[in-house]
């Protein structure tokens, strides 16, 4: 069943069968060849109780509210302000692609639109200072990666979703590690580009009183940020309740920043029902496909298995980890993580691995399959924006941040305080 | 053979503005979700008196959404396939795994509308009602859910059908506008979005 199941996942989203219509199949599959009684009958109930969910909903709103900041305008006021803050450091604005994307990510759920925003306000700046193109792109395909770590974050409440975890905690166990996963690709920044300015541009140094100045405008983006975590924190409201406020904020900025009109509401909308769709119906799939894997008893082989081969728990981790940075080359992210997460979480937590952690950690390899080709999200998303020119540039260009992401990963292996200290504070 | 494709098309842009009628109207049910929720919380936490009903309302929506987004995602083709192989073959094996991926996704969507169908039944026939205070007839929204797996199972058969007429008249343009997968336009869109509120102020 191990064989038919990597086979068929592989073979069928390789062939181009959409995702969700992959899982379903798979589900079929099993139900077909493996189990011993019919597991499809019990389709329709498992589709409802799954999608009848108030936990759910909080996806369209954080989608919603990603699609009215980025069509308001906001991205782009906060991106001067951290210029007129950072650039005076070796590196200039890669600092400030970085600082806007780990800004951006606080209030946007989905690493994909805020690379995309920072994208089209950073390049043409980044192409008139004469910056090197390679490590620029890269900046900004990375720094965009922290939109899924940052919390909020949709694929945190799809990892809860699936694996029964609180999903405030895992949000809080994400704000640390996010905060210095972007300290740490500053840090990369700043030590190449003082070994070799050419790969920086022009540093630039802005007076006290236009940084001042500027403070208004990352004012909007940090106080959508405080409401929404806050709000969780204090136990003020659930994650969904957080996203409706977050949504009822930022039509308020966009009020204020006079970007709110029908036709960008109509617009925001269309894009969140396409996007939320395509997710629901992935996660639907997922969530089938979980049954239908614990129903035949596939956790338990699986167990088996790797009993027989005498894993140890920090050997299982390894492999695990492994297994992420393989399937992250050619396999979309949310598709990694409904894929994996109902055969490997069950064997981590049996291991002894806290499951909180485990969703930390999860996260930070998708991160990493968003900016590694052939299929990486990211990176295409810059290269879009900057048509004709070299894609291999923005794949060089991320390599350093990559290794940031490993040293990451690491710290969180060796010390898993730096994601569980604040939820325990909970 | 003409006034056939004729009225075949006639019924490809039909359902294209049905489904996007439906996903509009889901947009909207979605705000209205936003507000009560909004002015949940407020009661809550202003007049200690919490609105009933709020979360039970909003998990049904989530619901119609689930279901009826998925017309209007197909159309558009936002729905995620993994293209790194696909991209790289000859037209021919490209057009045929396209017309696999549409037949894959009709089976899936009238499995799925066959085995939902016996829920709404059971509530029907049971007369069930939800577990809350209100205790919604749970047929209610199980039927709006419902509807929109049916929806979307005709949908995949009326574009299953025009892909299949296409790929029998050799005519790959429309093959691949229905059934291709999309290249990252719905990205360079949201990218595009960025850029022109940009330009505009």
């Amino acid at each position: 069943m191990l064989g038919f199941l990597s086979v068929g996942i592989l073979t069928l989203l390789l062939a181009g069968i959409p995702v969700a219509v992959t899982l379903f199949l798979l589900a079929f599959g099993i139900d077909q060849f493996y189990s011993f009684f019919p597991l499809t009958k019990a389709l329709g109930q498992n589709l409802w109780s799954a999608a009848d969910s108030f936990l759910l909903i909080a996806i369209p709103l954080f989608v919603l509210m990603g699609e009215i900041i980025v069509r308001a305008g906001i991205a782009e006021k906060a991106y001067r302000a951290m210029d007129h803050w950072l650039s005076w450091l070796p590196g200039g604005l890669l600092h400030a692609n970085i600082t806007t994307s780990a800004l951006f990510s606080a209030t946007s759920g989905s690493s994909v639109a805020t690379a995309a925003t920072v994208s089209t306000v950073a390049l043409p700046q980044g192409k008139k200072l004469g910056y090197d193109a390679k490590l620029f792109c890269g900046s900004i395909a990375a720094g965009g990666t922290l939109g899924i770590l940052i919390p909020p974050s949709i694929n945190l409440i799809v990892y809860g979703f699936l694996t029964e975890t609180s999903i405030p905690k895992l949000f809080m166990a994400g704000l640390v590690p996010g905060l210095g996963l972007a300290a740490l690709f500053m840090l990369a920044s700043l030590l190449l580009c003082v070994w070799k300015p050419s790969l920086g541009g022009p540093r630039q140094s802005a007076s006290w009183s236009t940084r001042i100045k500027s403070l208004s405008f990352l004012l909007p983006l940090l106080v959508l940020f405080i409401v929404i975590v806050g709000s969780i924190y204090l136990g003020w409201a659930t994650p969904t309740e957080a996203a409706a406020i977050g949504v009822l904020a930022s039509l308020g900025l966009a009020a204020i920043n006079r970007s709110l009109n029908l036709s960008m509401i109509s617009r925001a909308l269309d894009g969140t029902v396409k996007t939320t769709s395509m997710i629901l119906f992935i996660i639907m799939a997922a969530s089938f496909l979980n049954f239908a894997l614990a129903s035949s008893g596939m956790v338990q082989q699986v167990t088996g298995l790797l009993e027989a081969y005498d894993l140890g728990p920090f050997a299982l981790l390894m492999a695990v980890i492994a297994l992420f940075i393989v399937l992250g080359f050619f396999i979309e992210t949310l598709s990694l993580m409904v894929i994996t997460i109902p055969i490997v979480t069950p064997l981590i937590a049996a291991a002894g691995y806290d499951k909180v952690w485990f969703g930390i950690v999860m996260i930070l390899f998708v991160e990493l399959a968003l900016i590694t080709p052939p299929v990486g999200l990211n990176l295409y998303i810059v290269q879009a924006s900057r048509r004709g020119e070299a894609f291999a540039d923005v794949i060089i260009g991320t390599l350093p941040y990559l290794g940031a992401m490993l040293v990451m990963a690491a710290l969180l292996v060796a010390f898993p305080q730096i994601a569980l200290w604040l939820p325990s504070a909970l | 053979m003409n006034s056939f494709l004729h009225a075949l098309d006639v019924l490809v842009s039909l359902t294209r503005a049905i489904s996007r009628h439906a996903a509009r109207l889901m947009g909207l049910l979605l705000l209205a979700v936003v507000v009560f929720i909004g002015a949940e919380i407020l009661m809550r936490q202003l007049f200690n008196h919490p609105l009933p009903g709020v979360h039970e309302y909003a998990g049904y929506v989530l619901a119609m959404l689930s279901a009826w987004g998925l017309s209007h995602t197909l159309m558009e083709r936002a729905h995620i396939r993994i293209d790194v192989v696909h991209g790289k073959l000859p037209a021919f094996s490209r057009h045929t795994l396209d017309i696999l991926a549409m037949l894959a996704l009709n089976l899936v969507a009238w499995v799925i509308l066959i085995n939902a169908w016996p829920v709404l039944g059971k509530s029907l026939s049971n007369g069930s009602t939800a577990n809350t205070p209100l205790a919604t007839p749970l047929w209610i929204p199980q039927l709006l859910w419902l509807s929109g797996y049916a929806w979307f199972a005709i949908t995949t058969s009326v574009l299953g059908l025009r892909v299949l007429v296409a790929a029998c008249l050799r005519d790959t343009t429309t093959l691949e506008t229905l059934a291709g997968p999309d290249h990252g336009e719905s990205e360079g869109a949201l990218a595009q979005a960025a850029s022109t509120t940009k330009e505009t102020r």
